[in-house]
């Protein structure tokens, strides 16, 4: 039925290089011939019983999960690299894909591979698969892009349609046929009538890997959808399947459910957390809140007022409100320290108004004669505190800003700690020699996110946000490094807020509502992801930042006002979640059964 | 050999040629002293303790078995991968020619007495190559060696069936390798055909499984349509028919009803569904197809050159009535071939040697035994005794000198007087001495009678001038 195709090639780089030797009389004895044909002979198995890159991978996690490398072997071996990887969250799906990069480049099963993800995830994947399995992966960005055999596209990006040309506008995709195809959140191939559903369908494999841990949501013709992606036919067509598995007005429990799960476990792989070695800590929240002094409620009232009424250019234009929320705020609410910066720097720049300068002038000065840093001062308390307990205890200190890393520095010495600081700008060996530092000998560390992005720091089980960014993937970014395998104990989340200022709510959505609700590690992006949060915004922020720099904005400093906004927020937030556990137990009931 | 004992040969060869210490007790092998730059890659430091049997590693706890695939091996084969591009190779036949010559040619009535040898050098190259045969998931390195001799292949050509040593440089000639290469890339298709046929046979069940059910797949989608559509259109049929007998105002409704169903109609047929679905089918048995592709990956991995002396002989025969014959032989000791010779006289193919008494080659059917009892080849045995009419050889026949007529030995004579042969019609033999001269010089004794040559006839005094007399009755 079906004539085998086979694609020769010659690999004819060396040759010239071998006739040049021998016309050079360069010849090389024979026996170490021999030595070679046998080394070549023996060096390879060609079964697939072990991973040949697990040695080269290893050296490169920092913990050896099972699970990871068996699902790896799984998929190769049993389903030629054509399957659904429905692992639960928090299993490390993207190790396990890793994983199984690697060891079809090392097996020469591949000489091309495409990962379509989530925008939010592009950068990442890029990262974990250079420092994890030392692979180079190529952003699509441009056309020209396509031109390499490894890379990673945001689905969003490369599935716009151009309804003139009628054609997609990364139709390059389509142009060749993949060795390996991997698709990553494939739940949101749901729906087949979309876009991107078409753009996946299009392209041209070998072999197909999807990852999700929730491949249905509310409907199982979701889950049709999806395997109808991954090999078509494979549940019947949409009539029969409705008829076999859909009852009447039940679209999420299948009428047959054994026959359903026979059919998943044909293409599918999933493992349940409580199927391997993986321990979970909990996340203990610990909102700190900070009682400012007179001065200082005045200070911050001022500064609201500057930024609501007075802050104008030179030539007398206001300042947008979104800019002056973006970039002054941000620096006035770290620390005193910085905010006298911020506020020196518009006294001394000629674009700001006259007026405006004069209001921070005024400001400064309140600043200098400040008898008392309440922030300051409530962390010291809790350093403190923290090691009245233990003297073994270790604590990572996170701040926004470089100036306050600093004046955290200064004002902690009198604790006599050995404190390390960690900023931007180092490379990999400033970075391991840190980490070994913090490990071994010193008792804090501080940092900025970009110091720390990517470390991790499981030996240690304290993290205090002096500080707090809006966008809440970075403060998941900041308690990840410390929630990872190998963390051995419950964590403590501390997070200083102001009482009084629009910090109070913004901690209480994001570390109460968000970060710290018990969701396991990769869910809560998950979650932003499914409600369409997880990307950025139109000023190019996170989406949830901007959503909560916009109420700021709106509420003109009213925190009644503020607060109600950011509880809208945070039901949007519960919804997700709350659909989000549903899927998940839906989810358990048809996919986890075939294990038990 | 078993594969852990070539296995442990490997290893053993291995390390010691890149100048490691291996130490062989017993059944554990112990590799000290590696170079840093095979530990960098393998990520271990030496000692490196190895056993080869799990049975082994019983006893030696804190060895590692070694096994196909393990990482020692793959290092190992990563560190040889650039060398051994190339090879010239010797092949040493180790033969004596002469030897050699007696066992091809039958010396009946001959020795070598001499040989004068001169080497010219044959040329084999063999193209090593690696094939990696990939197709799902699996890989299959297969390795391929080439041989031609001349512009041809050599079929059946094991170069270890022979005893082959390395090379001397100043020894070759370069010249052919190159020109060579695109027939071994040619040869290299046709020697896979085998293994790829044997691959594909592996995979058709399964491309044929899923080809089925993508093709079943979308039968029942158009199947689904083609009935929508005859659905369609039978309800068009049935409202159309129930028009004629309507009233007004049912007939309102039964004509927008038709004009429903018509526009349903009209949908599915602007739809094109079903081309779709089929562009469909045929787009995913391609890529059914492309996942089940095997994917051939040529790579030449080693060019050797090997020669061998092809041998110029000159051979001085002697037979044994001293008769002396130079030959020019080849011998390719590849083939194992002597050149031809052949009969002098009727060029026929010769598998023995025979030596004619002038030294000529000969074959049984031209070479014959003469009255002298030599061999006389065609060539020689020329003259026809004008007495008895037998062949004889040039040097068993002699000239008259007085008639000039050839005759065989047996039918001439040796003139004493003159020293000279005289056939038996121009000589008579004396009947007192019995020596041969010409017949005139005799005369016959008046007294006995008897036939007497001039030396035997009386003289002297007491002979009567005129008498006819032998000294004997004188």
């Amino acid at each position: 039925m079906g004539e085998i195709i086979i694609n020769e090639t010659f690999d004819d780089d060396n040759d010239d290089f071998l006739f040049d030797k021998i016309e050079k009389s360069e010849f090389e004895s024979s026996d170490v011939l021999d030595l070679k044909l046998v080394a070549n002979e023996f060096s390879k198995d060609d079964s697939i019983t072990k991973l040949l890159c697990h040695r080269s991978v290893q050296k490169n996690l920092e913990y050896e999960l099972p699970h990871q490398s068996d699902g790896a072997l799984q998929i190769l071996r049993d389903f030629n690299c054509n399957a659904l990887l429905a692992d639960e969250v928090g299993l490390g799906k993207t190790i396990t894909t890793g994983m199984i990069i690697r060891e079809c480049i090392e097996r020469g099963f591949v000489n091309n591979i495409i990962i379509l993800t989530p925008p939010s995830l592009v950068d990442q994947w890029v990262s974990e698969l250079k420092e994890k399995f030392e692979l180079d992966f190529t952003i699509i960005e441009k056309k020209e892009d396509w031109n390499n055999n490894f890379v990673v596209a945001s689905l969003d990006r490369v599935k716009i349609f151009n309804r003139k040309k009628n054609e997609f506008n990364h139709g390059e995709a389509h142009e060749r046929s993949w060795d390996l195809l991997i698709v990553d959140e494939a739940h949101k191939l749901k729906e087949r009538n979309t876009l991107r559903w078409r753009f996946v369908d299009q392209i041209q494999k070998k072999r197909f890997l999807m990852l999700t841990a929730t491949p249905f949501q509310n409907d199982l013709l979701e889950l049709y959808n999806l395997l109808h992606l991954l090999k078509r036919g494979h549940l019947g067509t949409v009539k029969e399947f409705r008829k076999q598995f859909i009852s009447g007005g039940n679209k999420r429990r299948p009428l047959n459910p054994r026959d359903l799960k026979r059919k998943l476990d044909e293409v599918m792989v999933r493992r349940r957390r409580a199927d391997t070695v993986v321990a979970y800590m909990k996340r203990i929240p610990k909102i700190i809140a900070v009682e400012p002094t007179k001065e200082e409620q005045d200070i911050y009232a001022m500064i609201c007022e500057m930024l609501k009424e007075k802050y104008f250019l030179a030539n007398g234009n206001e300042i947008n409100g979104k800019l002056a929320i973006y970039s002054i705020l941000p620096k006035i609410t770290s620390s005193s320290r910085s905010a006298m910066e911020s506020l020196q720097k518009i006294i001394s720049n000629d674009k700001y108004h006259e007026k405006t300068k004069e209001i921070a002038e005024e400001i400064l000065e309140k600043y200098i004669d400040l008898k008392k840093d309440s922030k300051i001062e409530k962390l010291f308390e809790i350093v403190a505190g923290i090691y009245e307990k233990s003297r073994d205890n270790k604590i990572l200190i996170y701040t926004k800003h470089p100036t306050t890393l600093r004046y955290i520095v200064e004002k902690l010495k009198p604790l006599n700690l050995n404190i390390v600081e960690f900023m931007g700008g180092m490379d990999r060996e400033g970075k391991t020699e840190i980490i070994r530092q913090f490990k071994e000998e010193a008792d804090i560390l501080i940092s900025t996110e970009t110091g720390a992005e990517g470390l991790n720091f499981q030996f240690c089980n304290n993290l205090i946000n002096f500080d707090l960014p809006w966008n809440p993937m970075t403060v998941e970014q900041r308690i990840g490094r410390l929630d990872r395998i190998g963390q051995k104990r419950d964590m403590n989340i501390f997070s200083l807020a102001t009482k009084g200022t629009m910090e109070e709510y913004v901690v209480d959505l994001i570390i109460n509502k968000m970060c710290c609700i018990g969701l396991v590690i990769g869910e809560l992006p998950i979650i932003l992801f499914n409600l369409g949060l997880d990307g950025n915004g139109k000023m190019g922020k996170n989406k949830i930042e901007e959503m909560l720099m916009e109420k700021f904005l709106d509420s003109r400093n009213n925190l009644d006002i503020f607060s109600k906004s950011v509880e809208a927020i945070a039901e949007i937030i519960d919804e997700g979640i709350e659909s989000y556990n549903d899927t998940k137990e839906y989810s358990e009931e048809i996919l986890e059964e075939k294990n038990g | 050999m078993a594969e852990e004992a070539k296995l442990q040969k490997f290893i053993e060869d291995f390390f010691k040629k890149i100048k490691a210490e291996v130490v062989l007790e017993k059944d554990l092998l112990t590799i000290s002293n590696v170079n840093p730059a095979f530990e960098k890659v393998y990520g271990k430091k030496s000692p490196y303790k190895l056993v080869f049997t799990p049975e082994s590693l019983v006893s030696h706890s804190d060895a590692e078995l070694l096994k196909k695939g393990h990482l020692i091996l793959r290092v190992a084969a990563e560190f040889l991968e650039d060398t051994a591009k190339t090879g010239l190779l010797k092949i040493d036949f180790g033969i004596n020619c002469e030897d050699e010559i007696k066992k091809q040619l039958i010396l009946q009535n001959c020795e070598i007495n001499k040989i004068k040898k001169v080497e010219e050098n044959s040329y084999i190259y063999r193209f090593t190559f690696k094939t990696i045969i990939q197709y799902q998931n699996e890989r299959e390195d297969v390795v391929t060696e080439i041989y031609l001799k001349d512009g041809h292949i050599l079929e059946k050509f094991n170069i270890n069936a022979f005893n082959s040593i390395d090379g001397n440089k100043r020894e070759i000639e370069i010249e052919g390798v190159k020109e060579s290469y695109p027939l071994a890339k040619e040869l290299i298709k046709e020697r896979l055909k085998g293994k790829l046929e044997e691959i594909s046979n592996k995979l058709e069940d399964s491309i044929d499984r899923e080809i089925a059910r993508i093709k079943n797949h979308y039968a029942k989608l158009i199947g689904e349509i083609i009935r929508e559509y005859e659905r369609t259109e039978k309800q068009f049929v049935t409202a159309k028919k129930s028009l004629e007998a309507a009233s007004s105002e049912e007939k309102i409704i039964i004509l927008e009803k038709l004009n429903r169903i018509n526009q349903t109609i009209e949908r599915i047929k602007r739809e094109g569904k079903k081309e779709q679905l089929e562009k469909e089918e045929a787009f995913f048995i391609n890529d059914e197809k492309h996942k089940h592709s095997i994917n051939l990956k040529n790579s030449l991995i080693n060019t050797t050159i090997i020669y061998y002396p092809k041998y110029i002989l000159t051979v001085f025969l002697k037979s044994g009535d001293l008769t002396f014959r130079q030959i020019k032989l080849t011998l390719d000791p590849m083939s194992n071939s002597l050149s031809k010779i052949n009969c002098d006289s009727c060029n026929a193919e010769l598998n023995e040697i025979i030596l004619c008494g002038s030294g000529h080659l000969t074959c049984r059917n031209c070479g014959d035994t003469c009255t002298c009892n030599r061999i006389a080849c065609k060539s020689c045995r020329k003259v026809k005794c004008k007495v008895c009419d037998r062949e004889v050889c040039t040097k068993c026949s002699k000239k008259c000198y007085k008639c000039s007529k050839e005759v065989c030995e047996a039918h001439i004579h040796k003139d004493f007087m003159t020293g000279k042969y005289a056939c038996d019609s121009c000589s008579k033999n004396c009947g007192v001495c019995g020596n041969h001269t010409l017949s005139s010089y005799f005369k016959n004794c008046e007294q006995c009678g008897k036939r007497i040559c001039p030396k035997c006839r009386a003289s002297g005094l007491n002979v009567e001038v005129g008498k006819v007399i032998c000294k004997g009755c004188s």
